[in-house]
């Protein structure tokens, strides 16, 4: 652990820690974020775990009566306990203790995901599976990830500043929404699938897609990795079939013992099915957020709705199979692409969702030479960002606007998601395409250069 | 072509066009949205106003006023009241008890009181006042809609307050109408205002209980239905032969076309002259025998301008724009006076006029089956008859922001392409982070330093102001100015750390993009909420910001380049636009002796930070917050 010893770690760690304390004096802004549409969605927002725990405790009646929250019981119990230690009023040091937590998970995880792809760089060299790259007319030395061009350690701390000081971060901390637990579940399911320990990284995703039922997908691209791991251990993968299906049942078994807990919990009440899995599936919900699906379906006329709504989650679940397929070389690039296509594709998406997988990027930062629409993008995210509050102003505040002014801005801050994530890919596609076949243009049958696309 | 790079050859080929052309296209660009700016109020690209709401009917009503008789008596009993006594029995008590017992109308009155922010003492800055408000319930309405119709017992005048006779009189009237007429569908409420913007601040607070931490007033006692429009009437004389419509509303909101729209046509049918507050135009015959006056392409211009301008400061131009805060559609109608015919039967029919169009405006609206919601909420008014919508203007907005849009485009790519031919140096990275963190970082951390100690210094200012015995509103002037003298100073301290060593040009392009982008976001922001702001920042910051970063090596031009940068001070820029603003609307020639423009800005200075306290507007915080960091970094750029 010494190597996180660092001064720069502990810096970074205790300034984003003030930063937050400082934050929490500042009482008006807190009620502002906490009422925010973007960041208290139905799934995270504090006040309705609240009335829950009210509900279940002090009404002794269930939790989901009113459909007001949508929580799992779990959780819900967690919740309870925690505000029985620590009082309503003292919960937000508990969520910057979680932001904090997070933001070293972060920081581990970068750190072994940099890692993990030079050292997967550099057996593919010594295998002499880019031989063609060394051929090459145009060279570049550091083109090949090693650990010297491309420093794990200063490139995990970029990470884990961007996941502090992320204004995205900052304001769902501020706003106690329950989405910065959700997001430790899942970095806990990263740190443990990274670290190798597979049964324990498979409970944590369980408990995740329980909460968001989109993160079932995720299974795909963790067999991938693992998959590529044995590879590169030298392990011999006898049938790969096997291999997926033993996994694959582990993780339903799992998936399913804690659909049972939850059960229990609820004391074999079915209730919560409706309230939580298929409220998100269902989308009943039409408050407006920072998603693509409330605007549509307040749009369309009642009788096409079921249709639409399995057109749109199909989205979400789709994309899993075909990518992982293609870039089943590149794992940890598939795992980061994945999460970032739930968050977009979400029923109920939620600000920090987009601010946890962009943390990430540092550790994917040797792709950015190779991406086309850097400034498109970031234009896109931060013009969605600033003009989101301002549309929803115009449009129910000052009554000058519509709710057309509020989506086009979703639609930008979505697109513009989209566009990062198809970026980060094309990127990636590229660069193993220079791996393997060297940097000479290839030639199209009428003579001419040919063009790289992506189809 | 390399397959390292990003880019394919047609994306390169382009970019090289526009950092070839780019010059070029950003002073046309520039110079052309001016052009086309003011080319708005042309025959060719205007619009006429028209009426898009069809449940309006403006002027299809008979009138129910057929004498001026008891215009008249309410006047002369108000008259009285004000005369004898020294006015102390002209008041809100006064129009209660005429409201109750007379008219025996549900009224009220409702106490408040304003403590002054700024004051030196707990005791001796709060104010307090009266209003009076009264209900006029439809009787075959379910009650469950509103219209106001307010009005101010005083004025403000030039010298002293002048007592808006006319217009209380006139609820008066309206309120005998809507107890004894079976055809209103939405209740109306009679407000009678005390001292100015603070009085129906308080009133409209209490009405949605609101919180204000400056205006407390009691809570009110009855309310009506959801409020659909507000009429403000506003009458320094009763020898009225001009009405003026005032619409600018706080933070650069207005209020909805066809309300604007509707007056205008009734006047129109009144054959009554009506027009915007301080319109010019070359024909004034015209505007009111003609159904649509003839195109004025200067004059329009002109009130364009002066539209802009006042809506720029986000200050309402009259007590109308505090409904605009709850989503009511308000307008003030002002009574002017432009010739002095004296004659008593003239005087007559105008009195009756004045009172048949705020009747007819107030049937109108009864007529409403929906919210205002047609027509358009974003728009300029070159004439009472013509307007330029949204769709219009902001294409000569974004031309003029066009110059520092291509040069973000060329510094990103000049930085990528740097970026891919340096990139085999290993140091390079880490140097560059450290550049980055001297050049960029600091700089952006002092410039915003001194936004939130502008943000969150007022109440500092005026303690400083208390210890030097200075009144508070030189201290408040006084003290901006030595911030901003701190801000011009910034540079020759910190010379030496802000100097970068390594790869000094990446860095610097990278933080002059980022100022860019803060600038670009700053504007792009703000032409949303409040357009005429935005675009006297664009107009003036798009080409000094490209002039700030660009690097000049002769002396002569440097100091031409050092000094556009103090005229481009946030308060240096707006006191000249004041200035002009002085120059050419209120005919007041402060170029002659800067002494007592000094006194008048500051005066004025001290008025709008105290106003904008009060009333919760926002143009002086935003400039603070963004505008002069913004400034700041452009002005330590510059230097180096």
């Amino acid at each position: 652990m010494s190597k996180y010893r660092s001064l720069g770690f502990f810096g970074t760690l205790i300034l984003g820690a003030f930063t937050r304390l400082f934050l929490t004096t500042n009482q008006p802004l807190r009620q502002w974020l906490q009422n925010r549409l973007e960041i208290s969605t139905p799934l995270t927002s504090w006040n309705r775990v609240l009335e829950g725990v009210y509900l279940k405790w002090s009404l002794n009646s269930s939790s989901y009566e009113g459909d007001l929250v949508h929580e799992i019981p779990m959780m819900i119990n967690i919740y309870h306990y925690l505000i029985q230690l620590f009082t309503n009023k003292h919960i937000i040091y508990v969520f910057i203790l979680i932001d904090c937590l997070n933001s070293i998970l972060v920081y581990k995880i970068s750190y072994k995901i940099i890692q993990f792809n030079c050292i997967m760089e550099n057996f593919n060299k010594t295998n002499g599976k880019y031989a063609r790259l060394f051929e090459s007319k145009e060279k570049k030395d550091d083109f090949l990830l090693t650990e010297k061009n491309f420093k794990p350690i200063f490139w995990s701390l970029f990470a884990m500043v961007c996941y502090l000081f992320n204004p995205l971060n900052l304001a769902c901390c501020m706003s106690q929404t329950t989405v910065l637990i959700q997001h430790f579940v899942l970095l806990m399911w990263l740190n443990f699938l990274l670290n190798g320990k597979i049964f324990m990284s498979y409970i944590f995703l369980a408990i995740h897609a329980n909460i968001a039922v989109y993160s079932l997908v995720l299974i795909v691209p963790s067999i991938s990795f693992i998959r590529q791991k044995k590879i590169f251990k030298r392990k011999q993968i006898k049938s790969e079939f096997n291999l997926i299906s033993k996994h694959a049942t582990v993780f339903v078994l799992l998936f399913a013992c804690v659909f049972m807990f939850n059960l229990y919990l609820e004391n074999f009440n079915t209730r919560f099915i409706d309230c939580t899995y298929l409220f998100i599936l269902k989308v009943r919900d039409l408050v407006p957020n920072m998603g693509l699906f409330w605007y549509f379906l307040t749009e369309m006329f009642d009788h096409f709705i079921t249709f639409f709504i399995y057109v749109f989650q199909l989205n979400a679940f789709l994309y899993s199979i075909p990518l992982t397929l293609r870039l089943r070389n590149e794992p940890l690039v598939n795992l980061l692409i994945q999460i970032g296509l739930l968050y977009v594709f979400k029923s109920y998406p939620n600000i920090g969702e987009t601010g946890l997988f962009t943390s990430f990027l540092p550790c994917v930062a040797y792709l950015f030479p190779l991406m086309r629409n850097v400034l498109v993008f970031t234009c896109m995210l931060i013009a969605g960002m600033v003009l989101a509050p301002i549309m929803f102003y115009l449009w129910l505040g000052s009554g000058g606007g519509n709710a057309n002014f509020y989506f086009a801005i979703t639609l930008v801050y979505s697109v513009g998601q989209i566009f990062l994530l198809v970026d980060v890919f094309y990127a990636c596609l590229k660069r193993e395409f220079i791996k393997l076949n060297g940097s000479n243009v290839p030639l199209n049958t009428d003579g001419k250069p040919a063009n790289f696309t992506l189809e | 072509m390399s397959l390292y790079k990003s880019d394919s050859d047609n994306k390169t080929k382009l970019f090289e066009n526009v950092i070839k052309f780019g010059p070029v296209l950003s002073i046309l660009g520039y110079l052309s949205g001016i052009v086309y700016f003011s080319l708005l109020p042309h025959e060719s690209l205007i619009h006429g106003t028209y009426i898009s709401e069809n449940a309006l009917l403006p002027g299809l009503v008979t009138s129910d006023i057929y004498s001026t008789d008891s215009i008249f008596n309410y006047y002369h009993f108000l008259k009285d009241a004000y005369e004898n006594n020294g006015g102390k029995g002209y008041n809100a008590e006064l129009i209660h008890d005429i409201f109750a017992n007379k008219l025996k109308i549900e009224s009220y009155t409702q106490n408040f009181n304003l403590s002054n922010p700024f004051s030196n003492s707990e005791t001796d800055g709060i104010k307090s006042g009266t209003n009076a408000y009264a209900f006029g319930r439809a009787q075959r309405a379910d009650g469950t809609e509103s219209i106001v119709i307010s009005a101010p017992i005083y004025l403000s005048g030039k010298k002293k307050k002048i007592p808006n006779l006319f217009g209380i009189s006139q609820l008066f009237i309206l309120a005998d109408l809507a107890k004894t007429r079976p055809y209103w569908a939405k209740d109306l409420i009679f407000v009678a205002t005390d001292m100015e913007h603070v009085g129906i601040q308080a009133w409209i607070n209490s009405y949605f209980e609101a919180h204000s931490d400056s205006i407390k007033g009691e809570n009110l006692r009855a309310r009506g239905g959801s409020i659909q429009a507000a009429l403000n009437l506003e009458f320094s004389d009763i020898n009225t032969n001009k009405l003026e419509i005032k619409l600018e509303g706080p933070n650069g909101k207005l209020p909805n076309l066809d309300l604007f729209n509707t007056i205008i046509r009734i006047c129109k049918s009144m054959q009554f002259e009506c027009s915007l507050e301080s319109e010019k135009s070359a024909n004034s015959d015209f505007s009111y025998y003609h159904n649509r006056p003839p195109v004025d392409h200067v004059s329009g211009l002109i009130n364009t301008v002066n539209m802009m301008l006042k809506q720029a400061t986000g200050v309402p131009s009259s007590l109308n724009g505090y409904f605009l805060n709850y989503r009511i559609e308000a307008l003030t109608i002002s009574g002017t006076r432009t010739s002095f015919s004296s004659k008593r039967s003239q005087q007559k029919q105008n009195v009756l006029k004045t009172t048949r169009i705020v009747e007819s405006t107030l049937r109108s609206v009864n007529n409403l089956l929906e919210r205002f919601h047609q027509s358009f909420f974003f728009y300029l008014l070159p004439s009472s008859h013509y307007y330029i919508s949204i769709g219009m203007y902001m294409p000569a907005f974004g031309l003029i922001f066009l110059p520092v849009l291509i040069k973000i485009l060329s510094l990103w790519f000049e930085i990528f392409s740097n970026k891919k031919s340096t990139h085999s140096d290993r140091n390079e990275s880490g140097l560059l982070m450290l550049d980055l963190l001297k050049c960029v970082v600091i700089k952006f951390m002092i410039s915003f330093l001194f936004g939130i100690v502008l943000y969150l210094g007022t109440p500092f200012f005026l303690m400083f102001g208390k210890k030097f015995q200075l009144s508070p509103k030189d201290a408040l002037m006084n003290c901006y100015l030595a911030m901003m003298a701190n801000i011009l100073m910034t540079p020759f301290i910190f010379r030496s750390k802000f100097s970068s060593s390594g790869n000094k040009t990446e860095a610097e392009n990278i933080n002059k993009l980022i100022i860019l982008l803060f600038l670009t976001i700053f504007v792009g922001t703000i032409s949303i909420l409040n357009f005429s702001l935005s675009f006297f920042v664009a107009i003036f910051y798009s080409p000094i910001a490209l002039l700030a970063i660009q690097n000049v090596q002769n002396r002569l031009a440097k100091f031409f380049k050092l000094a556009m940068m103090v005229v481009a001070c946030p308060i240096v820029y707006f006191s000249f636009i004041y200035l002009l603003n002085q120059y050419f609307f209120e005919n007041k020639n402060f170029f002659t002796n800067p002494g007592q423009f000094y006194v008048s800005l500051s005066e004025k200075f001290y008025n709008f930070v105290l106003f904008s306290q009060i009333s919760q507007i926002w143009t002086y915080e935003m400039i603070n917050l963004f505008l002069v960091p913004i400034w700041s970094a452009l002005w330590i750029t510059a230097f180096n």
